[in-house]
């Protein structure tokens, strides 16, 4: 079964007198429950691609279902939910909140929803991705590796429909890189979680299920 | 949507705040001077208490509703039916219970979706292998014929039969892939995973491939601290291993080698498995691991494309992964990623 039908979608930003086509027609069916890289030089359309995923930008043309919910149908204010009940974001940069412990970070799109944790689950998360004994530490204490994890249990700790990751390990060191790809990987699977992930590195892309490789907005 | 009657408040409940009521009035009728101003503090009281009491049943309407949305939810969701009126974005109670509910019921229905694709797989796969056993079967139908009819010469007759042989090992080798391979699809594999030395695992791997690295003078060494552990089963791991450097030694010419070297990688062990072979173009990284893949290159080597399909699923099944890095005509490096 499909959870995303990318349908023709466009992209088109305008900057001065200019035209910049960052995804020019791209259709793409992601299988539920696969692990999909997307690859591809900068500025070939991938972050575009994913945001528009995302729900974080509209399209300029054709159609994205995620969940067998069109986007563009959404309001703005509907698209704030979707991502937020939908989307498990992992950013290159882990944006955890300095001020608040690896517990509370990977509790807080929950205090968002105002909905309450599951002790299993999170303890599941947690232990798949080795944070057990870190849960009451700061972020700025523990290494680059570790903060990506809890960002990684931050996004899943929602259940979300996809997973969706922009060059996860684009800051990490070719060691850490690999580990976190892996259990990026390894927590998707167990997790039966849809995941897309961007990336550069064909090492990394090839732990995936499918290849998709985009070049100035396209797929080839 | 059903409809349901409000509960009605308990009466006991009912004539405790009335009495409450009573009393309050009464002990401020002694302190409150001027009748009109006794009514005033009379009215108020009354109007809030009539105001409690219609909140209190609101809110239990309110609960009532919801409740009973969630049960024809549930009945519809147990019918087939799609939720009617259903809004997954909207910022209501309703809409995030209902958004769970339709994951929970997507999940069970994935579940039972799964057992039907287990048996498809597993279909596609016998259809498989019974086509690669039919060569095998001829064959030795064919030679079993010709041994049974024929005055043959000694020397014939001891070609034929090692011949027959090699047939037969052929044969063993699919049915112990079908096996494992029917294990690894439906998730009926059995490990015992625990913290074992990773030495003993690549010993046991190397030893079992040792003999065809010699025949072929390919050389073999390995690096690995005897006090590095991983969490694995030695007896599928060593399988695994053994299923790549079967691959290397295969790949790789006459004279060539083939070196293991092990360390740890911060969360998992890293076992890198580097041969001087073929290797393999980067758009294939991927269908190396796919079932019954065999490159053009590979076409004229023995095998039937299921040692390294069966590497990554012993890997995978141990939270373990593997990754592929080669050059063609310098070689490959297969490393292997168990959980520390």
């Amino acid at each position: 079964m499909d959870i995303v039908n990318v349908d023709h979608v466009k992209k088109y930003f305008e900057t001065g007198n200019r035209l910049v086509k960052a995804v020019d027609g791209v259709s793409l069916l992601v299988e539920k429950g696969t692990f999909t890289a997307i690859v591809g030089a900068s500025g070939s359309g991938k972050t575009t691609l994913l945001n528009l995923i995302g729900g974080l930008y509209r399209p300029t043309g054709g159609r994205i279902i995620v969940d067998n919910m069109e986007l563009s149908s959404l309001t703005e204010q509907e698209l704030t939910i979707y991502r937020r009940r939908r989307v498990g974001f992992v950013f290159q940069d882990c944006s955890l909140v300095s001020e608040l412990t690896v517990r509370e970070n990977i509790l807080f799109p929950l205090a968002l929803d105002d909905s309450l944790p599951d002790p299993v689950f999170f303890e599941r998360i947690t232990g798949a991705l080795r944070l057990d004994d870190k849960l009451d530490r700061y972020p700025h204490t523990l290494s680059a590796g570790t903060q990506q994890c809890a960002a990684i249990a931050r996004a899943l700790i929602t259940r979300p429909s996809i997973l969706l990751a922009d060059e996860p390990t684009g800051s990490l060191d070719v060691r850490t890189s690999q580990n976190v790809a892996g259990l990026l990987k390894m927590t998707a699977e167990m997790f039966h979680q849809t995941l897309i992930m961007i990336t550069h590195s064909m090492e990394l892309a090839q732990l995936s299920d499918r290849v998709v490789r985009l070049q100035d907005g396209r797929i080839v | 949507m059903r409809e349901r009657t409000t509960k009605n408040i308990p009466a006991g409940q009912l004539l405790a705040a009335a009495a409450l009521l009573l009393i309050f009035l009464g002990v401020m009728w002694e302190f409150i001077p001027g009748i009109w101003l006794r009514i005033l503090v009379f009215a108020c009281g009354l109007f809030s208490f009539f105001l409690v009491l219609w909140w209190g049943q609101r809110i239990q309407k309110d609960e009532s509703d919801f409740a009973g949305r969630l049960c024809g939810d549930i009945d519809a969701l147990m019918d087939g039916h799609e939720i009617p009126d259903y809004h997954p974005y909207e910022e209501t109670g309703i809409s995030r219970v209902r958004g769970k509910l339709l994951q929970y019921d997507d999940k069970m229905r994935e579940s039972c979706g799964r057992s039907d694709q287990d048996k498809q797989t597993i279909q596609e796969v016998v259809s498989h292998i019974s086509h690669q056993v039919k060569t095998p079967v001829s064959n030795l139908r064919m030679f079993t014929d010709i041994l049974q009819r024929r005055e043959l010469s000694f020397e014939k007759r001891e070609q034929f039969l090692a011949t027959m042989a090699s047939q037969v090992d052929k044969l063993d080798f699919l049915m112990q892939s079908l096996i494992k391979m029917s294990r690894l699809e439906t998730g009926t594999l059995t490990l015992h995973i625990g913290t074992n030395g990773l030495y003993d695992t690549i010993a046991k791997a190397v030893s079992g491939i040792w003999a065809k690295a010699e025949r072929k003078k390919i050389e073999m060494t390995v690096e690995c601290d005897s006090r590095i552990a991983a969490e694995h089963d030695p007896r599928w791991t060593a399988e695994a291993l053994e299923n790549i450097l079967d691959n290397g030694v295969k790949y790789t010419p006459q004279g060539g080698s083939i070196h293991i070297h092990v360390r740890p990688w911060q969360f998992y062990m890293r076992i890198d498995i580097s041969d001087t072979g073929m290797g393999i173009e980067r758009e294939h990284y991927h269908d190396v691991f796919r079932r019954f893949y065999r490159g053009q290159e590979a076409a004229a080597q023995e095998g039937v494309g299921l040692g390294l399909y069966l590497a990554r699923g012993i890997i995978t099944a141990q939270k373990g992964y593997i990754s592929v890095k080669s050059s063609v005509g310098e070689g490959s490096t297969f490393s292997v990623f168990l959980p520390e």
